[in-house]
């Protein structure tokens, strides 16, 4: 690629290096990090489908939960951390994070 | 937002029909769900030329387009990061643009619409395929040719063309490949290939026997009549073990052997989605020989309903050669100037479109397969439902695959069914032993999940 800036981003709460134009699900994939999410159940999920469609590397991207990180692009300095949906709790307003 | 034509998917299809397009329209919004045009197959303006490790036709012929698009581009309204929920039966599509400077735009009344939103691969699930490190073989595609590697150890399997140039392109990048299992015969390649010759595809032949020729000389194991059949390891791939099929596909007892792999490629082909063209109310057929539904199309490619438009593999699967000639044929009918369309390369395209339909053919699963599923298998990724479920609503007299999908949740998750719906139907049979008519489950807005706040016409997301 012949863009090869790095832009630094957090995964949860850790300094992560990424090259400008990677999908956050690509500077994952690059750190080696598999697990995106992990379902009500305990079930550990990542890419699979990588094209947007199956939802599986949604994660939670500058506090927005269900963000599909393989067709969105690492910015500079954005948060991002492992959706973990046993956390997810319902209230009377909707379903928050805890 | 108001346009004379908007084309939704900003792959070959869509590219080329922009291009076309502005010859004869002054508004032309062109849309797309990633950040870069390119789709699937093209990903990204970027790759050079050079770049070894990807399909040299592809490339060339995104190149090529590229640089026409460079040169209308002024034109047309290009949004990226941009998802299309619903289209209205007076044409108004409803949309969520993510970022960049139409951000605020949730709208647009289009005239006429080309609908090329192209297609993606079809799984059949296994037990652990849910986990991380299980990939289709198109999406661990679009990390190899940006230079990633999603594992050090990789077990390609499934069926059709798409195996090899992904082992090639690994090969390339010196990721090793711990084996490659192909549930079809080593005389259905070799018969694909004769139909390539036979229909102008030489040069897609010629890339393809490079492709093996580069597995073989690596050494790769590749296993015929194999199948995977299960993924060892309980957060991630830890290994994989795979079967010998018989010629309808069913596991032979005892032949099973361990691979060692932390990532798996799968795919069984490619299918169109049909998902937007649903929506729409276009009429649609089963085909069971491909194994896949498509949308009716005139040869203009004209919809059921009229101004709306279909191109490249969004219809039926064809490659881009043909997408690109399909999406400028789109253009010239949503443009009303048919008597452009002489100019086109019709035969290449008719040519490609007889490709395409074989390689889908050779790539329709056979029904012995779905024995690898286990009852706890999942099968709908979203919610977590497993076979087992659908053992169990199969006891109690289930209508059909969407009474199924109620009394299961099968579908009913993020994908919206986009993986499940697909095998829901022969799995339904199989649980319950009876025959069911072909149906897809009832396609209903939002086409992709989208926050109420987007619904109720908020831009600030």
């Amino acid at each position: 690629m012949p863009n090869n800036k790095s832009i630094e981003f957090t995964l949860d709460n850790k300094t992560i290096l990424a090259t400008e134009g990677q999908t956050i699900a690509e500077a994952m994939i690059a750190a080696g990090h598999k697990t995106l999410r992990i379902s009500k159940e305990g079930t550990h999920q990542g890419v699979f489908c990588g094209i947007g469609v199956c939802f599986g590397c949604r994660m939670i991207v500058n506090g927005i939960p269900n963000i599909r990180t393989c067709v969105t692009p690492v910015t500079y300095g954005c948060s991002v951390q492992t959706q973990n949906e046993a956390d997810f709790v319902n209230t009377k307003e909707g379903i928050h994070e805890n | 937002m108001k346009t004379e034509l908007a084309i939704v998917g900003g792959g070959p299809a869509g590219i080329a029909a922009a291009v076309e397009a502005s010859k004869y329209a002054k508004k032309i919004v062109l849309i797309d769900e990633n950040s870069v045009l390119g789709g699937k197959v093209l990903r990204s303006p970027k790759v050079p030329l050079d770049t070894v490790h990807s399909d040299p036709l592809a490339i060339k012929a995104g190149h090529q387009l590229f640089d026409e698009f460079e040169t209308v581009k002024e034109k047309i309204t290009t949004l990226t990061e941009t998802e299309v929920w619903h289209i209205s039966n007076k044409k108004v599509l409803s949309l969520v643009c993510r970022s960049g400077k139409y951000k605020d735009v949730n709208s647009i009344q289009a005239d006429q619409i080309i609908l090329a939103v192209g297609a993606r691969d079809k799984t059949i699930p296994f037990p652990g395929w849910h986990l991380p490190g299980v990939m289709t073989i198109g999406g661990l595609k679009n990390f190899i040719q940006n230079g990633i590697s999603p594992g050090k150890r990789i077990l390609i399997t499934g069926t059709g063309v798409l195996s090899m140039p992904l082992a090639a392109q690994l090969i390339a990048q010196r990721v090793k490949i711990s084996a490659i299992a192909e549930a079809g015969t080593f005389l259905s390649q070799a018969q694909l290939g004769l139909t390539l010759l036979m229909n102008g595809g030489q040069d897609k032949l010629k890339y393809g026997m490079q492709c093996w020729r580069s597995v073989k000389r690596k050494g790769v194991p590749i296993h015929y009549s194999h199948v995977i059949n299960r993924v060892h390891g309980s957060h991630q791939v830890e290994g994989a073990s795979i079967v010998q099929v018989d010629k309808n596909w069913h596991p032979i007892k005892g032949t099973e052997k361990k691979i060692e792999v932390d990532t798996i490629a799968t795919g069984f082909g490619l299918i169109p989605q049909i998902e937007i063209t649903r929506l729409c109310g276009c009429r649609h057929t089963y085909d069971r020989k491909l194994g896949f539904w498509s949308v009716d199309r005139t040869p203009n490619m004209e919809t059921s309903i009229p101004g709306i438009y279909v191109a490249g593999d969004g219809v039926s699967i064809k490659g881009h050669t043909a997408a690109i000639i399909e999406g400028q044929l789109a253009a010239i009918s949503a443009c009303k100037r048919e008597n452009a369309s002489s100019n086109l390369p019709v035969k290449k395209m008719k040519q490609m479109r007889k490709i395409g339909s074989r390689i889908s053919e050779q790539s329709a699963v056979h029904s012995g397969i779905y024995d690898i599923i286990s009852d706890d298998t999942l099968i709908c990724r979203c919610e977590e439902i497993r076979y087992a479920d659908i053992l169990k609503a199969a006891q109690s007299n289930v209508q059909d695959i969407n009474d199924l999908k109620r009394r299961t949740r099968l579908g009913m998750g993020h994908c919206q069914g986009r993986y499940c719906g697909e095998i829901a139907h022969d799995l339904l049979q199989k649980a319950s032993g009876k025959e069911f008519k072909h149906k897809s489950f009832t396609q209903r807005l939002p086409l992709k999940p989208v926050t109420l706040g987007a619904i109720s016409g908020e831009t600030n997301h």
